[in-house]
């Protein structure tokens, strides 16, 4: 008997180990909880830009922003990256118009093309609409190692939402003698259009101050109809002063379109500043209605940049949100924001007086190893908004905005902040992402791109609720920049 | 002043006293001065021949003097306490015996009369076959090295962690970690023992990742261009390497199972589990290269000067006080199997033991796993769920404790107990037997068995009989005469 027991014992002690091991399989699958938080990089080995994004209706995402690792030159393609609710690449597409020799009567030489991504849309289809700039970069022949930049004009691309094939293409009045530079769109559904803004060097005649040697940019916008992309208004719209003015954001209103910047005039003393603007225009024909200037009332000299918006269709709102350059009582670098209706009139306490705006110093809430370098010296200490966007919970209603924020010299991360209904910032925010070197001796540049709401259906319901915030942005792992998609959760954090 | 008047026959008792006290000291300084020096080695060969005339109470009068250490050499006092073992065996002394015998066991706790020697009496061979020579604790220490084996549980990163591209690997190199243990043995019955131990663990692994983009063809290179060649591959673009050091503590807890069929050499086999405690990690050597497909260029961004702290630690950093928590879970649980070989030495072994241990939990803290942006902006690596498995090889030496008892099946006491109890067990069956004829013949058969206990115990304790098998023995002759009932046919009709 004992010499049965020791063996059973022995035989069961193995087989157990046996069993235990051969019962654990490796999993190679992303694991569900993915969705809660995730980074993700995008791109290859060269450089990569993250700009814009959006959530699709799978509940994926999808990215655009440019990419040069896909060529041997230079030259950037425009870079989308479908991915599902985890992050995981689907598919990727780089689209840029090929290389080519041009005659110029006797002249040869050789044409490449400079593509970057600004904006991307899916449509009921299951298209996609991108939207970017493409400048021409001549060579006097091929394997010139420099060129000359010609044009630069705005160029859409309809592409397959599966496979990302090019359906159409279009490049807006391609060969005008002009630059026109989109920095935003917006997809109008009810009149089957999309809307694009942005810098144009066509300058506006007969400004109201006159023209400066400065004055090098104007705003344009043009609405085309998105299938045939024929333009819709009878003339390119402009809008600007006497400096050099951005459109950043449009959106669709009831009977109009409202369009947010900056536009740059000369003070008393030649100096330029720029202040926030806020425009409404006529759908029809895209005449301006109405035309506001904030951060200026008596032309102070105030300098800000951005002029990023947001649109609520349910409040009738629009929150708009820029970065302090130099403006008095307010530390150079903060985040300001204010609010209109949609008539440009401002809502609650805030006015044209830059006194009003809500306003987020740099130097609070930093991170200890932030704070740690900025104490070592060089700092720059710097936010620039890059993006802004609703955060639709009811029970949590406020603003999610993006910025890049400059540490010291050529060192940024991306700061992601959450403004509260009352346009204060939410405990423990902004939450900071990228590296930063203690030592200041490694320059990594992150940048921000765009910032969004993750939303879900609440499943056995047709409500929704808000998962987190989704960002991408521009950052840079030491050896190349990559496109990166952070997913976060509700709190703002990964962990 | 107080005079003191001491009188003759106290001075005379004084002085007795104090001569008596010199040879007395001078005797024992000559004693502890040569070990193992009675001057006439305890009158053994005077016992011997005492024994060979029968003159057994002499040979017992040496016992005093055997039993004092530094009377004899070791191989000497043996010598004694087995004659006079065997002398109290002769007189039936079974109880003076026993004891005689525990205290040879106590000078060589390996000894075996030999069954061989014809000079040894058969009682003396029973007796010694009665005693078990197992230690009753051991101690021992050990070292060696081993290798880990990882097995992801779930796939995190910030590549594409979709499909099933085999691009991590474990496994980058082969490289061996390090183990010291010490340890406590407790035999239980048969040839089991319970082990308990506490192992310095150092485990390492070789990691390596190419971080992999595209799940699918769909990429910038299936539309042709520079990368075309790449189509119908998945794009890997970055080759992140380290090495991950690990530090534990496992207190483990095993049944061994010693094989002992073989002379001079005991393998044996084990299994158990362990709590395991981590009190360090980091990631050393961390490097991550990038390379263009084409021309070649690429860049490398290499580990930082000291090793990257996986547990919790503060930042150290000028107005930074903050503290970094730990990515990596404090506790674990695991299983250990093993087996080994332990080669005598003298009373103790050395021993030659190959474990393996798989801890069940994950080693990461999920709960802390985007905390270092060392790693995920700089290096671009996020933590997967894994596991661990070791393989350790170590070598080691067992001080092994001895106190002389008997062994269970011989052991008087034992016995005596479990015979009572059957007789009292089948006592109380005959009182409820109805067949007065049969209940006669029970109670007489029982009767008998119980004047024969004394006897049958004083056998166990010579070791001539198995206490077992005197009680199965006895169990099986009362069941007999239990089964001896006449059996009746009835005939109906």
């Amino acid at each position: 008997m004992l010499s049965n027991l020791s063996k059973y014992a022995i035989i069961v002690a193995f087989l157990s180990a046996c069993f235990i091991h051969s019962s654990c399989t490796k999993s190679e699958i992303s694991p569900a909880n993915q969705e809660l938080a995730f980074i993700k990089y995008y791109g290859h080995v060269k450089e990569n830009e993250g700009k814009g994004l959006v959530q699709t209706s799978d509940l994926g995402y999808i990215l655009i922003g440019s990419s040069n690792s896909y060529t041997t030159e230079d030259e950037s393609d425009i870079f989308v990256v479908k991915t599902d609710s985890l992050g995981n690449e689907q598919w990727s597409m780089s689209y840029r118009k090929p290389s080519e020799s041009v005659q110029s009567g006797a002249q040869t030489s050789y044409n490449r093309y400079d593509e970057d991504g600004i904006a991307i849309f899916e449509q009921t289809d299951g298209t996609y609409l991108l939207v970017g700039t493409r400048t021409t970069v001549n060579y006097p022949f091929e394997q010139a190692p420099t060129g000359t930049e010609l044009e630069t004009k705005t160029v859409i691309y309809s592409i397959d939402g599966v496979t990302g094939a090019v359906l159409a293409e279009h490049v807006v009045r391609e060969n005008s003698g002009f630059d026109e530079e989109a920095t935003a769109a917006v997809i109008d559904t009810a009149m089957s259009r999309i809307v694009i803004t942005g810098m144009t060097t066509r300058l506006r005649a007969n400004k109201p101050n006159g023209t400066s040697i400065y004055d090098t940019k104007d705003i344009f916008i043009i609405a085309l109809d998105k299938t045939t992309f024929a333009e819709t208004w009878s003339d390119f719209i402009m809008r600007g002063l006497e400096g050099e003015d951005a459109s950043r954001s449009i959106h669709v209103l009831a009977n109009e379109y409202l369009l947010t910047g900056t536009v740059q005039r000369l003070d008393a003393n030649g100096n330029l500043y720029s202040s926030l603007l806020t425009v409404n225009l006529l759908k029809a024909t895209g005449t301006p209605t109405n035309v506001r200037y904030w951060g200026n009332p008596n032309d102070e000299g105030n300098d800000f940049e951005g002029g990023y918006s947001a649109y609520d269709p349910n409040r009738q709102t629009i929150t708009v949100v820029g970065s302090a350059k130099n403006v008095s009582g307010v530390t150079n670098g903060s985040i300001v924001l204010f609010q209109v209706n949609e008539s440009l009139n401002a809502t609650g306490s805030f006015s044209e007086d830059p006194s009003t705006f809500m306003t987020y110093k740099p130097t609070e809430n930093l991170p200890g190893a932030i704070l740690g370098q900025i104490s070592a010296g060089g700092a720059v200490n710097k936010f620039t908004a890059n993006h802004i966007a609703i955060n639709p919970d009811d029970n949590d209603y406020g603003f999610i905005i993006s910025s890049t924020y400059d540490i010291v010299t050529s060192e940024s991360n991306v700061a992601i902040l959450k403004i509260k209904e009352d346009y204060t910032m939410d405990t423990g925010w902004p939450y900071f992402f990228g590296y930063h070197d203690p030592t200041s001796t490694t320059a990594t540049a992150d940048a921000a791109g765009a910032v969004i709401p993750v939303v879900k259906t609440v499943t056995g319901t047709t409500s929704t609720e808000i998962t987190g915030y989704a960002f991408t942005g521009t950052f840079n792992l030491g050896t190349n920049n990559m496109i990166g998609l952070v997913k976060v959760k509700p709190a703002g954090t990964l962990n | 002043m107080i005079k003191v008047i001491v009188s003759y026959p106290v001075i005379r008792t004084v002085l007795l006293c104090l001569v008596c006290s010199m040879i007395t000291t001078q005797s024992t300084i000559a004693q502890k001065g040569k070990r193992g020096t009675s001057p006439d080695n305890c009158q053994l060969d005077e016992a011997k021949k005492w024994y060979e005339q029968g003159e057994l109470e002499k040979v017992e009068s040496i016992e005093a003097c055997v039993d004092n250490p530094k009377s004899m050499s070791r191989e000497k006092r043996i010598e004694g306490l087995q004659l006079i073992t065997e002398s109290y065996l002769y007189r039936d002394k079974i109880g003076a015996a026993d004891k005689t015998f525990r205290k040879l066991l106590k000078v060589n706790p390996l000894y075996v009369a030999d069954s061989t020697n014809p000079d040894i009496s058969y009682d003396l061979i029973y007796l010694s076959r009665s005693f078990s020579r197992k230690p009753i604790i051991s101690l021992y220490i050990g070292g060696g090295t081993n290798f880990s084996l990882v097995e992801q549980l779930e796939n995190y990163g910030v590549d594409n962690t979709s499909g099933s591209a085999n691009h991590e690997s474990y496994l980058r190199n082969v490289v061996l970690g390090a183990n010291a243990n010490i340890g406590l043995i407790v035999p239980l019955i048969y040839n089991f023992e319970f082990v308990f131990d506490a192992t310095f663990g150092y485990r390492t692994y070789a990691f390596a990742d190419s971080l992999y983009l595209s799940a699918n063809l769909n990429n910038p290179t299936s539309a042709g261009g520079d990368l075309a060649g790449r189509a119908g591959g998945p794009l890997l673009y970055s080759t992140l390497t380290f090495n991950e050091n690990q530090f534990w503590i496992d207190v483990p807890l095993m049944l061994r199972y010693n094989i002992t069929k073989f002379k001079g050499f005991l393998p044996y086999i084990y299994a158990g589990g362990a709590a395991n405690f981590l009190i360090g990690a980091n990631l050393s050597g961390i490097q991550r290269s990038t390379e263009e497909e084409r021309v070649g260029r690429g860049a490398v961004i290499q580990a930082p000067t000291s090793p990257i702290n996986l547990m919790e630690h503060s930042n150290m950093l000028d107005n930074d006080n903050s503290t970094i928590p730990a990515m990596r879970t404090v506790y674990n649980v695991s299983f250990i199997a093993g087996a080994g070989v332990k080669f005598r030495v003298g009373r103790d072994f050395l021993f030659v033991d190959f474990r393996y241990t798989r801890m069940f939990l994950n080693n990461v803290d999920v709960n802390n796993r985007y905390v270092n942006q060392d790693l995920m902006y700089r290096y671009g690596h996020v933590d997967n769920d894994y596991r661990m498995d070791n393989f350790a090889l170590s070598i080691g030496y067992v001080k092994a404790f001895y106190k002389p008892r008997k062994k269970r099946t011989y052991n008087p006491i034992v016995i005596n107990n479990k015979y009572n109890r059957w007789l009292e067990k089948e006592r109380n069956y005959i009182k409820k037997e109805t067949d007065e004829d049969l209940k006669r013949e029970l109670n007489s058969a029982l009767k008998e068995m119980e004047r024969q206990k004394p006897s049958l115990i004083e056998d166990v304790q010579k070791g001539r009989a198995k206490g077992e098998k005197i009680l199965t023995d006895k169990q099986k002759e009362l069941e007999a005469l239990k089964n001896k009932r006449v059996k009746v046919e009835v005939k109906y009709e």
